[in-house]
């Protein structure tokens, strides 16, 4: 997710007025002709955690991340606690279930999965090549597309050409492409079930019965693991670039709802993110073929608009010319092309199979193509086949409709004279001249596919062609639809203006429209908070019933028209707040306010603040002169106590081990740093970082001996101790007075008074003693960290300096705004 | 505070240090109610007056502090306790329909078109004088029976495991929530001034099911009421060792300085959060050798760790756990959460769970009954359980000599024992298959609130405001199950 990182950084740097800042993370996929950049920016609304958990009801889940985006919009740009009406109405609560439901519906419309696997991104994804990549792409698309063109080109030609011609190919032609061929005849013996007596193709655990079919005999499917395994040294792993085809005959004795049935595929499980190809029947009995990189969005998939009937032998023929488009799929029943729908039609990464590696996350692994069963279960539905199935056989190549046709009427004998169109098509098809200029293109595609194999993508909303009827869940329960809702905002506020789009532009329009009486109210006061550590509302998350009144009602709706008439522009709203009188007071107190004002509400001084996880570790890095200011990029790893990755889990190959960043990287600012929410950085969780499970508008503040332990010991505290000890030494003046003054200064911004300059002084005169006559324990404190130790300077002045340094760092002022 | 302690001064002892700065953590609370800069702000205030917090414990409790031995993956209670001959009997054939019923399974099984029921390869018995059922997987436990009260009845909402262990350690299947540990340290406080009131131990090295800091986590609730986990091996608590080269005189001479500078800045600020600092440190000091010394079982004799089995030599191990389970119930730490990881069973369970029990029966019987001999099992409540049952159908193929059993939350099995619970009795029962059940549900909820009871507390009316919304451990739902309470 860095790079949507990146787009809100470079969006705060450059002060995109808040309204843009907000409706492009809304609704930036929805904006007219939007750019890649305001697609980038929805990844906001995919910041809700997913499991991978082998085995859960996808449906339940993918409405949690529905009912999560829902809870966060409401908190972040509403003020409003809606989650309470997911199970009931409220007595005295304005917002009713409906409510909630109602705009759940805005966020309803995505195709992701409930279940996703433990390593990978899952759909909808927005690829993000480089500059340099993205011209490389572009280059090989446009060979693409001119290759295309000139093979319509003499296609027509050859059209006339063949215009005569009624002569059909040889059998041996089609056998040419053949590349394997299963009449299912026999079934060997236990245990490794070979059929047809070859040893490239066998049964998983039983055999299937052999019964009698359409020529000779044919294989019975019935059990929970009869299901066909063909080494993939007989039908290889294929790319999407590959032309390939495939038929057999089938008879299937069930229809199910909820349950597919798998026919063939080589197309992986749930961890390995489904890529591969398969064909399947649906829980309606209609084909449907695949072509997958990763699920739910990165793929081809057609449907056929017919139903297979049950207990009727079809011969199923599907044929691929190595497009990568869902119109480069025939499909054929019996010999005579059938109707298809393209459901998906978004694939251009790689389809070759991956699987997990120990400590190396998904890598490219063969797997063999399987007959009568899905890869893996745990979705519910392994794909079980029941029926019968006949003469299988591969084709690594396209078929023509003709030579489809004669496949056809070779396994039932028949002797028919395809029509004229047929005849034609296929030699214009399978003319030298096109064979030439495909063997060009698939060229090219090789090349696309390379060119994209290392792009970034990210997550992203995306709205599906055909929106979800959102229901109204009783007791939030997803087994308990009661009724459909419309999509609508809740009813106590204003309604959405006519004409505003029902979708999440159309909500975010809404968010920002001058009726809205919250939006500009609950930022402002979020950025109050943020300022003066208090909101003027003072529960920032509820302007509900359940919240508080503003302290200062007039002030709040004058600095929230203010920023509503400044065009949203945030810099100018902090910079009002920073050069105000009451901003500018001291935080302390006194006998009298303190008793008139206990808690401050009535701003009568400022209130202290201590800093927030990350920017006590960025304080402590910048005083030390660590600190590695670059912007943007990947996700860095400082230091971390070893192994608490793996103790927690061990599902991720990926995310196995933690591994520490090297060099600058050891330094960058907090917001840098890799956030794995089931073991989140330690350190920062001690500083009240939250894991990131829910939308949080304010952290705690505790005070905790983890907090005391975490600034003594954590080697980048201690690391940052003793460079900062080192800065003093080379910075400072020579005197130790000038150098804990020094040092006092960079780290509280201000002077130390004579009697704190000698309590460090004293300490510190104690401490060199010390290390003066322990070298080897100095040597030891010098060592701590990646950076190296500075030779030039004295080995027992660094190690008493540290320590000084250190208690600099663990002094409340320095990391406490006052 | 006082720290007059002149430099020079060589007798000055670490002993002199705490006790002439014992603020302890009594300071911070005051300290976070008081300070105006708290950034909680009028919320936190609310809070304390909206939970009846300042009235807690709100009756005499029966129990001052939890081990709980949580099972993680989910035993089958079919093979431990739950003793069904009828599975047996009709080894293999099809789970009757009418038992199933709409009941929706994992996505793990449901896709199977066969539902055989597998019964138990484990021999049971009945126990002790109140003759409780189990197998002879756990022959430690079974001697100790009498001790102990058996829930057959408990069930849950989830059906996978880390929604399961989620709401069983947090009360909702969503992470976000504090967990129990978490609402009993910010109810109640801390009864011991050198260790935190909750803490947590992993058996170390074993695989399975993920184990999510969440499950310790604070949710919502200030982080000092986080679980800590206690590590075996050198730094038992992160960060707890002084950097190389710093000795622990020099460390504590460090702090009296960091002390005199905060002092200054008290005196001249006021502000109360400074103290409530200088507390953290006197208390991360104090940690920084009564962790060490409760992880050091060196002094323990020999029969003890005969008690607990050999692998209770071995650090990291559940074994070693239980002991320091032991240890820390000594020093009144509030709440022990063990973790053991690794029986979560989907196929060949008969093998695996012969291993699975022999690492945690010796070690299981060995705590109770030391605790007892300490007298400590009248005011400790132990519990051992996971966070569902497992199927009495086999999932993958069914041999006669193996199977593999799916996730059940309709009834599991889980066992107590201690403060306030009725000894050597069993509650609740399920059907003769062993799927659905018959006599008394408890609903996790049910257990939840019943332990907070034990602890003094009304689980409806500890709650904190949180986003709107007043939040309790038992979300909306909850009864004590009144009739295991002695």
């Amino acid at each position: 997710m860095w790079p949507w990182r990146d787009w809100v950084i470079d969006a705060i740097k450059s002060n995109m007025p808040y309204d843009q800042f907000v409706t492009w993370q809304i609704a930036g996929d929805l904006l007219p002709d939007a750019t890649t950049t305001q697609k980038l920016a929805t990844a906001f609304n995919r910041n809700t955690p997913m499991t991978a958990e082998g085995g859960v009801v996808d449906e339940e889940w993918r409405l949690n991340y529905v009912f999560d985006r829902t809870e966060t919009i409401s908190t972040a740009f509403l003020g409003l606690t809606v989650a309470c009406a997911k199970c009931h109405d409220h007595k005295f609560d304005p917002i009713s279930q409906k409510d909630y439901y109602q705009l759940t519906s805005f966020f309803n419309n995505i195709r992701e999965l409930g279940m996703t696997g433990d390593d990978g991104d899952y759909g909808p994804l927005l690829a993000l090549p480089d500059p340099e990549t993205q011209s490389k792409i572009d280059q090989i698309n446009k060979d693409i597309n001119s290759i295309e063109k000139n093979i319509s080109l003499t296609k027509k030609d050859l059209e006339t050409f063949y215009a005569y011609k009624d002569e059909l190919p040889s059998q041996k032609s089609i056998d040419k492409k053949l590349i394997a061929h299963f009449p299912f005849e026999k079934t060997g013996k236990k245990p490794k079930i070979y059929i047809d007596g070859n040893s490239n193709i066998k049964a998983a655990a039983e055999a299937p019965e052999v019964v009698e079919g359409i020529s000779g005999n044919a294989l019975k499917f019935k059990h929970d693991h009869d299901q066909l395994i063909i080494k993939e040294t007989l039908i290889p792993n294929l790319e999407w670039n590959d032309a390939f085809a495939a038929s057999i005959w089938i008879n299937t004795s069930q229809k199910k709802p909820n349950f597919t049935q798998t026919i063939l595929g080589s197309a992986g499980g749930k961890n390995e993110l489904w890529r591969g190809w398969d064909l399947y029947l649906d829980q309606n009995n209609f084909l449907n073929l695949r072509l997958i990189n990763v699920m739910p969005s990165n793929m081809i998939h057609i449907q056929s608009e017919d139903s297979i009937r049950v207990n009727e032998w079809n011969q199923i023929t599907f044929s691929y010319d190595g497009s990568g488009k869902s119109n480069g799929i025939k499909l054929f029943k019996n010999g005579a092309k059938i109707i298809i729908n393209s459901i998906i039609n978004n694939l251009y990464k790689s389809i070759k199979p991956v699987s997990p590696v120990f400590q190396k996350g998904l890598v490219e692994r063969t797997r063999p193509l399987t007959i009568g069963k899905a890869k893996e279960a745990s979705t519910g539905d392994n794909g079980l086949f029941l029926g019968k199935m006949d003469d299988f056989r591969f084709y690594k190549d396209k078929l023509t409709a003709l030579e489809v046709k004669m496949v056809y009427d070779n396994t039932l004998s028949k002797i028919e004279k395809p029509n004229e169109r047929l005849i034609k098509d296929h030699w214009v098809n399978s003319d030298a001249k096109i064979k030439v200029l495909e063997k060009d293109l698939k060229t090219k595609r090789e090349a696309f596919i390379k060119a994209y194999f290392p792009v970034l993508e990210v997550m992203v909303m995306e709205e599906m062609e055909k929106p979800r009827t959102t229901y109204l869940y009783n007791r939030g329960d997803y087994t308990s639809p009661a009724f459909p809702v419309e999509t609508k905002v809740p009813h106590v506020l204003p309604p959405m203006k006519k004409g505003l789009p029902k979708n999440r532009l159309g909500l975010s329009q809404w968010l920002f429209d001058k009726e809205n009486p919250l939006t500009a109210r609950v930022t402002v006061n979020r950025f109050w908070l943020m300022m003066f550590g208090q909101g003027l509302v003072s529960t920032p998350t509820d302007f509900g019933v359940q919240g508080s009144m503003p302290s200062h009602p007039q002030l709040l709706d004058w600095l929230a028209i203010d920023f509503v008439e400044n065009k949203w522009d945030v810099r100018k709203l902090i910079k009002k707040m920073a050069l105000s009188k009451t901003y500018q007071q001291q935080s302390i107190s006194n006998e009298r306010l303190t008793e008139i004002d206990p808690t401050n509400v009535y701003l009568s001084r400022a209130n202290s603040s201590r800093l927030p996880a990350e920017m006590i570790r960025d304080n402590a890095l910048s005083v030390s002169g660590l600190i590695n200011n670059k912007f943007g990029g990947e996700s860095v790893k400082p230091y971390q106590p070893s192994g608490l990755w793996r103790e927690k889990n061990t599902f991720s190959q990926f995310l196995l081990d933690y591994k520490e960043s090297e060099g600058e990287d050891l330094y960058r600012r907090g917001l840098y740093t890799f956030i794995r929410r089931t073991s989140p950085p330690p350190s920062m969780m001690a500083f009240d970082a939250t894991s990131r499970e829910v939308c949080t508008i304010k952290r705690q503040t505790t005070s905790t001996p983890l907090q005391a332990l975490v600034l003594l010991n954590d080697p980048q505290f201690f690391e940052a101790s003793r460079v900062f000890a080192q800065r003093i030494l080379l910075e400072a003046g020579k005197t130790i007075e000038e150098q804990i003054d020094y040092g006092f200064r960079l780290a509280t911004s201000r002077h130390p008074e004579k009697e704190e300059v000698e309590i460090l002084k004293e300490m510190y005169s104690s401490q060199l003693k010390y290390y003066k006559s322990k070298p080897s324990e100095a040597y030891k404190l010098v060592n701590v960290g990646e950076t190296p130790y500075n030779r030039g300077l004295s080995l027992s002045k660094t190690a008493a300096m540290t320590l000084v340094a250190n208690t600099l760092l663990n002094h409340n002022e320095t990391y406490t705004k006052r | 505070m006082n720290c007059n302690h002149d430099h020079s001064d060589k007798n000055y002892s670490r002993r002199d240090f705490l006790t002439k700065t014992s603020l302890g953590l009594g300071a911070l609370s005051l300290g976070s109610l008081m300070s105006p800069t708290d950034a909680y702000g009028n919320s936190n205030f609310l809070n304390l007056l909206d939970s009846n917090k300042q009235k807690l414990p709100h009756f005499a409790p029966k129990a001052k502090r939890v081990i709980y031995l949580f099972q993680s993956g989910a035993p089958s209670q079919l093979d431990l306790f739950d003793y069904k001959p009828k599975l047996n009997e009709m080894f293999g054939q099809e789970v009757p329909k009418s038992i199933i019923g709409e009941q929706r399974l994992t996505g793990m099984s449901a896709g199977q078109n066969s539902f055989p029921m597998a019964g138990s390869l484990f021999n049971f018995k009945q126990h002790g004088n109140s003759g409780a059922w189990m197998s002879d997987l756990m022959p430690h436990t079974a001697k100790i029976v009498d001790e102990l009260c058996f829930i057959k009845s408990m069930h849950t909402d989830a059906i996978n495991h880390d929604p399961a262990m989620t709401l069983i350690q947090t009360g909702s299947q969503l992470p976000g929530r504090p967990s129990i540990g978490s609402w009993l340290s910010y109810g109640l406080g801390s009864d011991n001034k050198n260790l935190p009131e909750f803490v947590v131990l992993i058996t170390k090295g074993e695989t399975g099911q993920p184990l999510y800091s969440k499950l310790w986590g604070n949710g919502f609730l200030p982080s000092e009421h986080q679980g800590v986990q206690f590590r075996a091996g050198k730094d038992a608590v992160l960060y707890l060792e002084n950097p190389p080269g710093v000795s622990a005189n020099i460390r504590e001479e460090q702090l009296k300085y960091l002390n005199k500078l905060q002092q200054i800045q008290h005196a001249d600020i006021g502000d109360p959060e400074i103290l409530a600092r200088m507390s953290q440190y006197e208390m991360a000091f104090r940690m920084q050798t009564s962790v060490p010394e409760v992880m050091d079982l060196s002094d323990e004799p020999e029969y003890i760790f005969d008690l607990y089995g050999k692998d209770s030599k071995t650090p990291g191990t559940f074994a070693a756990n239980c002991l320091m389970a032991r240890k820390l119930a000594e020093k009144d730490v509030k709440f022990i959460q063990l973790y053991h990881q690794g029986w979560d069973m989907h196929g060949t369970l008969p093998k695996s769970i012969r291993n699975k029990s022999r690492e945690v029966d010796q070690a299981t019987a060995g705590l109770i009954k030391d605790l007892k001999q300490r007298g400590l099992l009248e005011d400790t409540l132990v519990v051992w359980g996971g966070e569902f049952g497992r199927t009495n159908y086999s999932q993958g193929l069914l041999k006669p000599d193996d199977y593999g059993r799916d996730h059940h939350p309709r009834c599991f099995t889980i066992f107590m024992a201690g403060a306030g619970i009725k000894k050597g009795i069993t509650l609740g029962a399920t059907d003769e298959f062993g799927y659905n059940i018959t006599e008394r549900p408890v609903h996790v909820h049910d257990f939840q609130a019943t332990l907070m009871h034990l602890l003094g507390i009304d689980h409806e009316k500890l709650t904190f405001k949180f986003q709107g919304r007043r939040y309790r451990l038992t979300d909306v739902s909850g009864n004590v199950v009144n009739e295991i309470l002695s």
